[in-house]
């Protein structure tokens, strides 16, 4: 089967079925990178462990399902269901991967506590390791019995294991040769290792210094023979995955063709106790109990050479088949990290005793393998080219500007390329590109001696070179540390923050917490108002940095002041229109403010003959026909027809009075007589101002009605000859029509059945 | 809590026809819908109101575990990098403990797909979390 990390997901899940289980258990067995990628996914499962719970009230349930409707006022709860179990996190040992700082990766390099302490010898007989050679490829170590975790409980997914299940017992690996398993493999180990090109044969020994050779005893083997193997078990090539390793060449001839590993023996992390656990013999497949306890087994970590690590990860590109070979040390190697000096082990190693003694610097991996330890990556590995953030682009920007202005203010220094100047310690990072040392160069120059010294502005800055004594501070960035780079320093993780920021427009979440994803003074603090009033600021801001919108906002300002402007103009004061009677005559006249609208003919669409009473100059009423001189150049005449059109009236007597002397007006009464019926209409015109003109339609007078002597301000009523009855009414001044009406009934002066009058004012 | 609580309303106000199949996977969906659509409970107020006006919650809880508040910062912190069916993946499968058929009805996809997701997520959640934390 092919490596995939959904399977092993799947796997870790407990979600596959039994077959497929079985075909990944077979696959772990030899891949050595699916065991580390399963092993960090279990760590990242029990990361979330150690995530804050939050914890809602059995009052705070019940008030809210009382809301929705669920609950009634008087119900009890529901009983909870039962909580899911907690994953192991933080109280598992540290040397499992729980608790303590945060462990990134499997292989990273690690400070292990200190070891457990040794059992006594009489209750932990351990026996070593024995090494065999396989000729086919497969090489089995056998583990004599050991109790270690006899009574311990492993866990697997938070679940609680036994670790002496029912199959501790060895059995047949079907299409194997039956190994002929010694006695004491009831809790026997079987490791098998794909690559099978162990060259170097070493005595393996995991057990505390001095006891090895009582297991020895235990297992059967002679003391001082350590290499020999009591039998080791033979694995047919075509039930496991295919040595990736020279396959060509027969396993027993086959050179070594992994180097010994390259780390230096001070660089092995393993405790000299540590609790290696046994693994099971390939029969044990189904068992989960050596996978679980593969984080703790040294063999997990025993091979960090694979840089990538999610190499086991299956890739999108063809991978070379170069990647395939991991010289990746074995346990040939790894086991013999806790043989003391002297116990067998090689010459090579005999300084494994004081590692094993000073057991902090045993631990740490003094390897700086970039790959693995960021930490060390940061210090020792090669420059990581960082991708432009939003950070990097501002500071890049910012850096340019203040360059630019500094350039632009005169100070034409040298060439930047040549900038540092006599004691310019600072240098920039051979990692940071040209840009960055221009715009170091920029931003400190060095002291120009033609110029005059500045006076420094705050305090007295660094002294630069050999004149900075005299001169401390030339620019006003002297005082200031230099700037790191223009541009986030290579070699340097991506920050936090910019991860957090991350790429693209805000969604839609962060646009509902109001778009604090700005940057300024302010960003990252939260005020207590926040949320409410808090950001108006930054939308009120945001609106006005954009043009376009700042247009909007005057249009509509503009578009506001007009309207209310107009508003109070026509709306709030009414200005009296001029009317046109006698418009000419009047034009000078204040309008009377008794003007009796009452007054006015129903059929008074043309406002002329009624209204704009004229306060003409001439205030003397008296009847001398003085011609009035009025400024009117162009008499303006107009004609207002009075009555509804009668005929057969005659008319029998035309009178002239003054109602009231002086201030009072003049009415001018005509009676007609001889019919009944509708009124005869009468046409009222003023050639001029002083003149006023009625004709009579239907209307018949004697030639003995000429006229009248007038009274008021008529002076002279003349009777136009001609077949209609017309006469022409003299004024002593200007005056209007304010009345009139048809009376009917006898009067006191005239027995006629009808009578016009006209009110003249 | 606004959001789960949109969910458990959603989940009140329109029971699932299938109560019986779905089960609890039926309010794991309604929350995570909720999630997905920034849907709260109770509704926050559109237009300018809700400059000045916040609704109260209707749910009053208690945080747990401040011993592990760095940690929970840094692992929630590589968990707001995810896409948010990876996201919701993840804490279905590493919180809620729930099984792939039941994280399926929960995020509205076939159970491979489930598997799928959570696969990416646990890469994608590993590779930031090395980044971040240190």
């Amino acid at each position: 089967m092919k490596c995939s990390l959904l399977a092993l997901s799947s796997y870790l899940d407990d979600e596959l079925d039994p077959e497929r289980r079985a075909e990944i258990e077979a696959h772990l067995v030899g891949c050595e990178r699916c065991r580390k990628g399963l092993e960090c996914l279990r760590e990242e499962t029990e990361r979330f462990g150690a995530l804050g719970r939050v914890h809602v009230p059995d009052d705070a349930v019940s008030g809210f399902l009382q809301q929705l409707g669920l609950l009634g006022p008087g119900d009890a709860l529901p009983p909870r269901a039962p909580r899911p179990p907690d994953p192991p996190g933080p109280e598992l040992p540290r040397w499992r991967g729980g608790g303590g700082a945060a462990e990134t990766l499997p292989w990273s390099a690690r400070h292990y506590p200190q070891p457990p302490p040794a059992p006594p010898e009489s209750d932990q007989p351990s026996l070593p390791f024995v090494d065999a050679f396989s000729p086919s490829g497969v090489t089995v170590m056998a583990a004599p019995t050991e109790e270690l975790f006899e009574d311990d409980e492993l866990h697997l997914n938070g679940r609680p294991v036994p670790a002496s299940g029912p199959s501790l017992a060895p059995e047949a690996v079907p299409g194997a040769l039956e190994p002929p398993a010694p006695d004491h493999w009831s809790h026997g180990s079987v490791a098998l290792e794909g690559v099978g090109a162990w060259s170097t044969v070493h005595p393996i020994r995991v057990t505390p210094s001095g006891v090895e050779e009582a297991a020895s005893e235990a297992a059967g083997i002679e003391a001082g023979a350590p290499a020999v193997a009591p039998e080791p078990v033979v694995i047919p090539d075509d039930i496991l995955p295919p040595p990736p390793l020279a396959p060509s060449l027969p396993a027993s001839l086959a050179p070594p063709v992994h180097p010994p590993p390259p780390r230096p023996p001070s660089a092995w992390p393993l405790p000299t106790s540590a609790p290696l656990r046994s693994q099971p013999p390939p029969s044990r497949l189904g068992d989960q109990t050596w996978l679980d306890s593969a984080p703790s087994a040294p063999w997990v970590r025993a091979s960090d050479d694979d840089g990538d690590p999610w190499s086991w990860a299956p890739r999108d590109d063809p991978v070379s088949p170069q990647s395939h070979i991991h010289p990746a040390p074995t346990f040939s190697v790894d086991p013999l990290r806790s043989v003391p000096a002297g116990a067998g082990a090689p010459p090579g190693h005999s300084t494994d005793a004081e590692v094993a003694s000073d057991e902090d610097a045993a631990y740490e991996d003094a390897t700086p393998d970039p790959l693995i330890d960021p930490v060390i990556a940061r210090v020792a590995g090669p420059p990581q080219p960082v991708r432009a953030t939003l950070i990097s682009r501002l500071r890049d920007q910012v850096s340019l500007r203040l360059a630019l202005m500094r350039s632009a203010d005169g100070d034409d220094g040298p060439a930047p390329a040549a900038m540092p100047g006599p004691g310019h310690s600072v240098q920039p990072p051979e990692s940071a590109g040209l840009l960055t040392a221009a715009l170091r160069a920029r931003m400190d120059p060095p002291v120009d001696m033609d110029e005059p010294a500045a006076p420094p502005a705050g305090g007295a800055g660094p002294a630069r070179g050999g004149h900075g004594a005299e001169r401390p501070a030339a620019t006003p960035w002297s005082g200031v540390p230099p700037f790191e780079s223009a541009t986030i320093a290579a070699a340097t993780t991506p920050r936090v923050r910019d991860l957090d920021r991350g790429p693209g427009k805000p969604g839609r979440h962060t646009q509902h917490l109001g778009d604090r994803r700005w940057i300024g003074p302010s960003a990252g603090k939260v005020d207590p108002a926040s949320g409410r009033l808090g950001d108006l600021p930054h939308r009120v801001r945001r609106l006005a940095r954009q043009p376009r919108h700042r247009y909007i906002v005057l249009a509509i300002l503009a578009v506001l002041v007009v309207t209310v402007s107009l508003f109070v103009t026509h709306v709030g004061g009414q200005t009296p229109l001029p009317l046109a009677a006698n418009t000419g005559a009047t034009s000078r006249a204040a309008p009377h403010p008794s003007a009796t609208p009452a007054l006015q003919p129903a059929t008074g669409l043309q406002p002329s003959a009624s209204v704009a009473p004229s306060a003409a100059p001439t205030v003397s009423a008296t009847p001398v026909p003085t011609p009035v001189p009025t400024p009117v150049p162009t008499p303006l005449v107009t004609t207002q027809t009075y009555g509804s059109g009668g005929t057969g009236w005659k008319l029998q007597e035309l009178r002239c009075c003054d109602v009231q002397a002086g201030s009072g007006y003049t009415r001018v009464v005509f009676d007609l007589g001889g019919a009944s019926g509708a009124d005869p209409n009468a046409t009222v015109s003023f050639p001029s101002a002083t003149t006023m003109v009625v004709a009579f339609a239907g209307v018949s007078a004697t030639s003995s009605i000429q006229g009248d002597g007038g009274g008021g301000i008529v002076t002279a009523v003349t009777r136009q000859s001609g077949s209609q009855v017309i006469f022409r009414l003299t004024l002593s001044r200007a005056a209007t029509v304010q009345g009139w009406d048809y009376l009917g009934g006898t009067d006191a002066e005239s027995s006629a059945p009808l009578h016009l009058y006209f009110d003249l004012n | 809590m606004e959001l789960a609580a949109a969910g458990i309303f959603h989940a009140a106000k329109y029971p699932p026809a299938r109560v019986r199949v779905d089960g609890t996977a039926a309010l794991y969906r309604a929350v995570t819908r909720a999630c997905r659509t920034g849907e709260r409970f109770p509704p926050r107020p559109h237009g300018p109101a809700r400059l000045w006006r916040r609704s109260r919650a209707s749910l009053q809880t208690e945080f747990r575990g401040g011993d592990v508040a760095s940690r929970m910062n840094t692992v929630k912190r590589a968990l707001m990098t995810l896409p948010f069916e990876r996201r919701a993946a993840l804490l279905l499968r590493n919180l809620a403990r729930l099984r792939y058929p039941e994280m399926a009805r929960a995020l509205e996809c076939s159970p491979e797909a489930a598997s799928r997701q959570l696969a990416a997520a646990r890469r994608q959640f590993s590779t930031v979390y090395r980044e971040i934390a240190i």
